[in-house]
């Protein structure tokens, strides 16, 4: 009995050995897809997060847009009042940046604004027909815009929705 | 620029005056290799030559001093992105802020005005003889209850303002009193009290034709200054900053067509005049932590004017709120501890007999101020808020200690229901109110068909202790409805609840009601 069970338990870790080299295996081989996958390619349609060059932040993460957005957070980590500034209700910038930075639709929106008007006279953001020229000149403001429609310098980009 | 010239035009000037002639002489004598005699002319044309070669060499390296300076702005002009802003044209900053509309916290602004009211359209399930028909009619009845008008401004990007004021027909149709009578046997006895109801009727002057003028009450008027998340002062009439009804508080944003009881008898004061400080903080971007500290005149008969006590009412609120994919979860906390105090005053003037001013006393003129109730109280309240794939569970509960230091005397309808004979003297006892309601409402998955109309059931449960002492106030509600919302800016409640008593001999029975109401926003 001694000698049997001993060589079950051998038999066992062979194959938990067996299975660990695989699991590994596998996990490299997967890693090496990862690692293989096309490298990110700046397209026209990219929808850069400007903010204005007075704010000294380099990058932001999407959950802050969507706090400074849907003003539940006011200032930049340097202390600069943040200005969120959206594109034009209607355009399909502001239906793509609703969509992955705010998840909601347009009808839940102003139901949310009209919600926190009610609740604590809070305005929603303002709308401009050029976000870039209103983040250009407007101390703390952040808005976003397409790639194609950028121009060096103007303003400071700190993310890239793709 | 002109200046820096001058001492060149100077030094010019004198070379072509006296200095001609004596040095006119070694030019001459160079001259002789040529071996023509020189002409003075010459000679002047040639030292001006020289002179001009002079200045030029200067101005060349005034303006490479220029052009140095020059390249130095550009490169910062450019370094500000202004050099691709050509086609941005000329930009006034006012009329940028006038496209911007308000919110840009940039400078004043014009003020933006918002607000909601509602119609409802609601009856008491209850027969004429009910004692429930002294608080509501038994007819179907419509009601406009309220309209809100918000005035927001901001002054600057830390400066923000707004009004609320809150149009009712009130005092029209309030029934100040209502007559009572006795029963002994067969034998009525009148108390005496008178059945009074206001009526806000007049008559134009000029047209003489009726109507029924209404008030303006201040719900909120206050400025708060935030130069950070975490600090944000507010000095004014504000909503006191506890659970989520008080917050919430118009119809469109709340769910049922009434407000739970806790709201209605103010349990915890509504509002409050006096100066709040909150903010927010952020562990991460999906957790927040909210903080209010409020000092107030505290409650009082005429709080929002003067305070009568020299306590002032504090209160602390905590919140911490998680937002994420699926499920939001927010849990509350507010204590508030504060002093009620109300007063009569009377002149007291020292007189003769004669009934002249005695002015043989310090003060013939003094004011006599009586306490005529007063205590203090102490509130915990708790609120709770769990959001998860549509389904929403909302919950307050409140805790209030009335503790008085001069006791109140009580209405002898109070008496009677105090279980005492109606000819005793009593005063209203130390004591404690208590409630609590849960909620929960599930917006219907639906958008796939209906989009952008949301449907919402209801239901909801709510006991309140109004005080301890006198069971004959205490009741249980029960709602349910359902909540339709065919656009963003405006609600359809549909609501039946029943009012349980406490005390069910007294009232004969429960209180059904039906209610609808529609809400909008503008």
């Amino acid at each position: 009995m001694t000698s049997r069970s001993t060589q079950r338990f051998r038999e066992y870790g062979q194959y938990s050995r067996m299975a660990v080299v695989a699991i590994t295996a596998v996990l490299v081989l997967l890693q090496f897809r990862a690692d293989a996958q096309e490298p990110v390619v700046d397209k026209p349609d990219d929808i850069l997060i400007i903010v204005n060059k007075a704010v000294n932040i380099d990058q932001t993460q999407v959950d802050e847009l969507k706090a400074i957005f849907l003003k539940r957070k006011a200032n930049w980590s340097d202390g600069t009042k943040a200005i969120p500034i959206n594109a034009p209700e209607g355009s399909k910038i502001r239906e793509a940046f609703r969509r992955l930075v705010t998840g909601m639709t347009r009808s839940r929106e102003q139901s949310f604004w009209q919600t926190q008007m009610i609740k604590h006279g809070t305005n929603r953001p303002p709308e401009f027909a050029n976000p870039l020229k209103a983040v250009f000149k407007l101390r703390g403001a952040v808005s976003y815009v397409y790639r194609s429609d950028y121009r060096k310098g103007v303003a400071k980009i700190i993310l890239v929705l793709r | 620029m002109l200046v820096k010239w001058i001492p060149y035009w100077c030094v010019a000037m004198l070379l072509f005056t006296a200095p001609v002639r004596p040095q006119a002489a070694p030019q001459q004598e160079q001259q002789p290799s040529n071996g023509a005699p020189p002409d003075e002319a010459t000679q002047c044309d040639a030292r001006i030559d020289a002179l001009t070669k002079e200045m030029t060499e200067l101005k060349a390296n005034e303006i490479a001093e220029f052009k140095q300076a020059i390249e130095a702005l550009q490169q910062q002009v450019e370094a500000a992105g202004e050099d691709s802003l050509d086609d941005f044209g000329e930009l006034d900053e006012l009329e940028m802020l006038d496209e911007l509309g308000g919110g840009s916290g940039q400078g004043p602004e014009p003020i933006e005005i918002h607000g909601f009211y509602d119609l409802s359209f609601f009856k008491f399930m209850i027969s004429d003889d009910s004692a429930y028909a002294i608080l509501a009619p038994s007819e179907w009845s419509f009601i406009v209850c309220q309209v809100n008008l918000y005035f927001t401004g901001q002054m600057s990007s830390t400066l923000h303002s707004l009004v609320e004021a809150k149009l009712a027909f009130l005092p029209h149709g309030m029934e100040y009193n209502t007559a009572s009578y006795g029963k002994i046997g067969d034998t009525l006895f009148d108390s005496g009290v008178p059945y009074e109801r206001a009526s806000t009727m007049v008559a134009d002057p000029h047209l003489t034709n009726r109507f029924n003028y209404g008030s303006v009450t201040i719900e909120r008027a206050h400025l708060t200054y935030s130069p950070y998340d975490w600090l944000n002062i507010l000095a004014g009439r504000f909503l006191t900053p506890y659970g989520i009804w008080n917050i919430d508080h118009g119809s469109p944003v709340i769910i049922p067509v009434r407000a739970p009881y806790m709201q209605l008898r103010e349990m915890v004061p509504l509002a409050q005049t006096g100066l709040q400080v909150f903010g927010r903080f952020f562990p991460s971007y999906s957790l927040f932590i909210d903080y209010a500290v409020t000092v107030s005149n505290g409650r009082g008969p005429i709080e929002e004017l003067v305070d009568l006590d020299a306590n002032k009412g504090i209160g602390l609120r905590l919140r911490v709120i998680y937002e994420g994919e699926q499920l939001e979860l927010a849990v509350g906390g507010h204590g508030y501890y504060g002093k009620y105090t109300d007063i009569k005053k009377a002149s007291i003037i020292e007189l003769n007999p004669d009934l002249t001013i005695n002015t043989d006393v310090d003060t013939p003129l003094r004011t006599q101020i009586d306490v005529i109730e007063s205590y203090g109280e102490y509130i915990l309240s708790g609120d709770l808020q769990i959001s998860l794939f549509g389904v929403t569970l909302q919950s307050e509960a409140f805790w209030r200690l009335v503790l008085y230091e001069k006791h109140g005397l009580k209405e002898y309808d109070f008496v009677i229901l105090s279980g005492a004979a109606a000819s005793e003297i009593l005063y209203h006892p130390n004591h404690i109110a208590w409630g609590a309601y849960g909620m929960i409402y599930w917006e219907l998955p639906l958008s796939k068909w209906i989009h952008p109309v949301t449907i919402t059931p209801f239901a909801m449960f709510e006991r309140t202790i109004q005080e301890d002492t006198l069971p004959g106030f205490n009741f249980d509600l029960i709602f349910a409805g359902l909540n339709i919302k065919p656009s963003p800016y405006v609600v359809l409640k549909l609501e039946y609840s029943r009012g349980i008593p406490h005390a069910k001999t007294l009232y004969g029975g429960n209180a059904d009601i039906a209610a609808a109401q529609l809400a909008v926003s503008f």
